[in-house]
């Protein structure tokens, strides 16, 4: 019996076509816009928080041998008390899972000159390998440091905008040398303006060298600050105290000190709340649309084969029978007009992702809401009809036009 | 004349008719005109509120500010506490220029920046004290955790009264409540009368707590014995009068302190470039979303809005049949079904027109965002639903009355 209903059932969607192709494509048309805007507004959520994160240093925290303050703006001050060594800090990832990059801070006040000029007070900072993952500092001119420079503690510098511009006003500083505390280092690199810090002062007021280079000209005696850099800021703060858990058991009854960027975290948070307030409008919308779209063709598909129900009735078909079929028809249509909607929309957004350079993330859900919608709605919208013409006296069906 | 107007009144009442007969149709038909005006122009709009509060969210960091400093020294002789000394040409009444002369100046606040010495009691910390006024505290979202501002009558006498921040406090008092304690600052007594909110490292990792701040009066006639300023904050109107801004600035300095075509400036200004770039960068990111969205949502609409219109070709086609073979002309159906889509895309159109100003300031206001309304997305959706709702609905006309009334007749 069911077998001959779902014979009946696939043999009727053929030779209605017309009904069948509209119920289809209302389906297809809803679920493939629904696909298209859930994941290009996904991508969109996750290439904004990327900015936010890349901003600044949203997704790190500062850990310190010394309390903090000392120096007013980047100094290392003087370090009492105790001093981690690289080991100590290189093995932390291993430790702290969740930590993607740990960068010390070699940071000094220098005096710097080139030719007969000089600036004073400028930050140097000493440049180990993750420095450009954790920073994130584009250079505009010229190359940053390679690995090999690194390793090698090459005589090279990379400036910041300030600087090139009080040296070498326009001239090229490029392959220029010029002195940090009496050292000769090459100017290899610029960096691209950054502007002013949080606390007022002109971060592009600044001298990168290759860590080696600084530890010959400020004769640290370790590290007193360390970056480490999170893989997701959510759990920025139950990492901070995890990896400071970790540092202080290496120094027994040492204390370290520990901040995280509260007010970029702060922005991120805001900024993913408010964006995702939107997305959720647009789920909504995009929902309602495809639903309403849906809804109409579906109804509409059923109602223009009153006459064939009644004439279906007419040869014998009990009232039972002509649900079941509708029902057999509608659930034939919404899962493979759903599946067709789910690839539409996924090649619509592949396309659309290659052509305008959108970034876009799919979600399971956003194909499974539609799917589950389409036949939600083809069971209420087209069962329900089918059921009313299904008790209308067949002579009375069959005079319907259409 | 009156015969023909009669023909008229007798079309549009067949077109009633009509209408009333199909009710499902016409209301398919209405709602999708409705369902896609209101859907672009409440996506647009909304997406522009989001992209407003984003805006706002990140001016907190700070992307309307401009600092102006005043050049390094050029003969390089240290200042007091070894710190780099600045040129003495940046002044108070450079502000009062300012701001006569540039209107996208929301606030200037005057700073004289120097390096303390800070004791209380045997504790000795080294910070930066920022002397200033209150304008300060606005242009850069400072806020007082505990204790109070120091008031403008109190900068006019020069007391002596300091707010500590967070991590200058901590390191003073520990936990003990600092208010009302007497601080020295390169050995210069000092009441503290308030503490700052903390603000935690900013996005080059220093910490923005690390800092006290005391009126600028006191600080000229007290700590330094100067009367010029080391830097000016300039809070613009918005982030996109930022240029401007900065453009006035140099061009008003320039000829306050009388420089000369290619002097090089006595001062700089600095904007925070990477929160700037990073905003410009997720504006437009939101705006293209925003784009991709309305025409994602128009096509679909658009799509609904014809497939309803296509289901009852079959309907007409024996209907128009049927008309003809009774006696109606090619034009006069061709009428009768421009008439009837006009009456629902006109229905449909002002309602989505009223739904799309409604839905966005409803939502936004449920969402506590500032509503938008997105008038181009409006009128664009407004005329490309009822074209196609037009063209949707003559078409199956168009077509039946083609067609031999025999035929036409039979397809049913």
């Amino acid at each position: 019996m069911r077998g001959r209903l779902l014979g009946t059932a696939i043999r009727q969607l053929r030779s209605n076509k017309l009904a069948t192709l509209l119920m289809a494509s209302g389906i297809i048309v809803g679920i493939a816009m629904l696909t298209v805007v859930i994941a290009l507004g996904q991508g969109t959520k996750a290439r904004i928080l990327e900015r936010v994160d890349r901003m600044g240093t949203a997704d790190t925290f500062t850990i310190r041998t010394t309390p903090w303050g000392e120096g007013g703006g980047g100094g290392s001050g003087d370090h009492g008390g105790i001093l981690l060594g690289f080991q100590d800090i290189v093995n932390l990832h291993e430790h702290v899972p969740g930590v993607s990059a740990v960068l010390p801070t070699l940071n000094a006040r220098g005096t710097v000159t080139a030719g007969v000029m000089v600036l004073e007070g400028v930050s140097v900072q000493g440049v180990s390998q993750n420095f450009q993952q954790v920073r994130n500092w584009a250079v505009q001119a010229g190359v940053f440091f390679s690995d090999f420079d690194i390793i090698e503690g090459a005589r090279a510098a990379v400036i910041g905008q300030a600087v090139a511009n009080h040296f070498f006003a326009g001239e090229d500083p490029l392959g220029k040398s010029i002195l940090v505390e009496g050292f000769q280092l090459e100017v290899v690199g610029v960096l691209a303006p950054r502007g002013a810090t949080g606390s007022g002062r002109n971060a592009d007021e600044i001298v990168l060298v290759p860590q080696d280079a600084f530890t010959k000209v400020f004769q640290p005696t370790g590290i007193s600050t360390v970056t480490v850099q999170v893989e997701n800021v959510n759990d920025i703060e139950r990492l901070a105290q995890e990896a400071k858990a970790y540092l202080e058991t290496l120094f027994s009854g040492g204390e370290l000190y520990v901040r995280i960027p509260m007010s970029t975290v702060g922005t991120r948070q805001e900024t993913s709340n408010t964006f995702t307030r939107y997305l959720t409008i647009v789920a909504a919308v995009a929902l309602l649309i495809g639903g309403i779209i849906m809804m109409n063709l579906t109804s509409l598909s059923i109602s223009a084969r009153t006459r064939e129900i009644g004439l279906r009735k007419a040869l014998g078909a009990r009232n039972k029978d002509i649900s079941l079929q509708i029902l057999f028809e509608t659930t034939i249509i919404s899962i493979f007009a759903g599946l067709l909607g789910v690839v539409f929309g996924y090649l619509l957004k592949n396309i659309l992702a290659a052509r305008l350079e959108l970034q876009t993330v799919m979600t399971w859900h956003a194909p499974v809401t539609g799917l589950f919608f389409a036949i939600v709605i083809g069971l209420f919208f087209g069962v329900r009809p089918a059921n009313r013409a299904a008790r209308l006296d067949p002579v009375t069906a069959l005079r319907s036009a259409g | 004349m009156e015969k023909k107007f009669e023909i008229h009144v007798r079309v549009l009442r067949l077109v009633l008719k009509s209408l009333a007969t199909n009710k499902k149709r016409c209301l398919f038909a209405v709602m999708g005109i409705i369902i896609g005006i209101t859907a672009v122009t409440t996506l647009v709009s909304l997406g522009q509120s989001t992209q407003q509060a984003l805006a706002q969210e990140l001016e907190k960091l700070g992307t309307n500010l401009l600092i102006i400093e005043a050049a390094r020294n050029p003969n390089t002789s240290r200042g007091r506490g070894g710190q780099p000394t600045t040129v003495e040409t940046l002044v108070e009444s450079d502000i009062v220029v300012l701001t006569e002369e540039i209107s996208d100046i929301a606030f200037a606040a005057p700073v004289l920046q120097m390096q303390g010495e800070l004791k209380a009691g045997a504790t000795v910390v080294k910070t930066s004290v920022i002397a200033t006024r209150s304008e300060f505290m606005t242009i850069r979202n400072l806020s007082v955790a505990a204790g109070r501002m120091f008031l403008d009558e109190e900068d006019a006498a020069a007391r002596r009264v300091i707010l500590l921040g967070h991590t200058v406090s901590g390191q003073l008092f520990g936990g003990i409540d600092p208010l009302g304690e007497n601080i020295r600052v390169n050995n210069v007594l000092f009441e503290v009368i308030g503490v700052l909110a903390e603000k935690g490292l900013d996005a080059n990792g220093e910490d923005q707590d690390d800092v006290v701040v005391i009126p600028l009066t006191t600080a000229q006639r007290r700590l330094a014995g100067v009367k010029y300023l080391t830097h000016i904050y300039v809070r613009a109107t918005g982030t996109d009068s930022l240029d401007v801004v900065k453009e006035g600035i140099i061009s008003v300095l320039r000829t306050t302190h009388h420089l000369v075509e290619n002097e090089p400036s006595d001062f700089n200004v600095l904007d925070q470039a990477e929160l700037v770039a990073a905003r410009t960068d997720i504006l437009g990111s939101v705006e293209d979303l925003v784009r991709i969205l309305a025409l994602v949502t128009l096509l679909a609409g658009g799509l609904g809005i014809t497939a309803v219109q296509l289901v009852s070709i079959r309907e007409r086609t024996w209907e128009i049949g049927l008309h003809r073979a009774v006696g109606a002309r090619k034009k006069d159906i061709v009428n009768q079904y421009l008439i009837e889509a006009m009456i629902l895309g006109g229905l449909g159109g002002l309602s989505g027109v009223a739904l799309g100003l409604i839905a966005p300031v409803v939502i936004a206001y449920i969402l506590a965002l500032q509503p938008v309304i997105a008038w181009s997305a409006l009128l664009v959706s407004f005329i490309i639903s009822m074209i196609i709702g037009i063209i949707a609905g003559i078409y199956p006309a168009f077509y039946a009355s083609q067609l031999d009334p025999v035929v036409a007749l039979r397809t049913a």
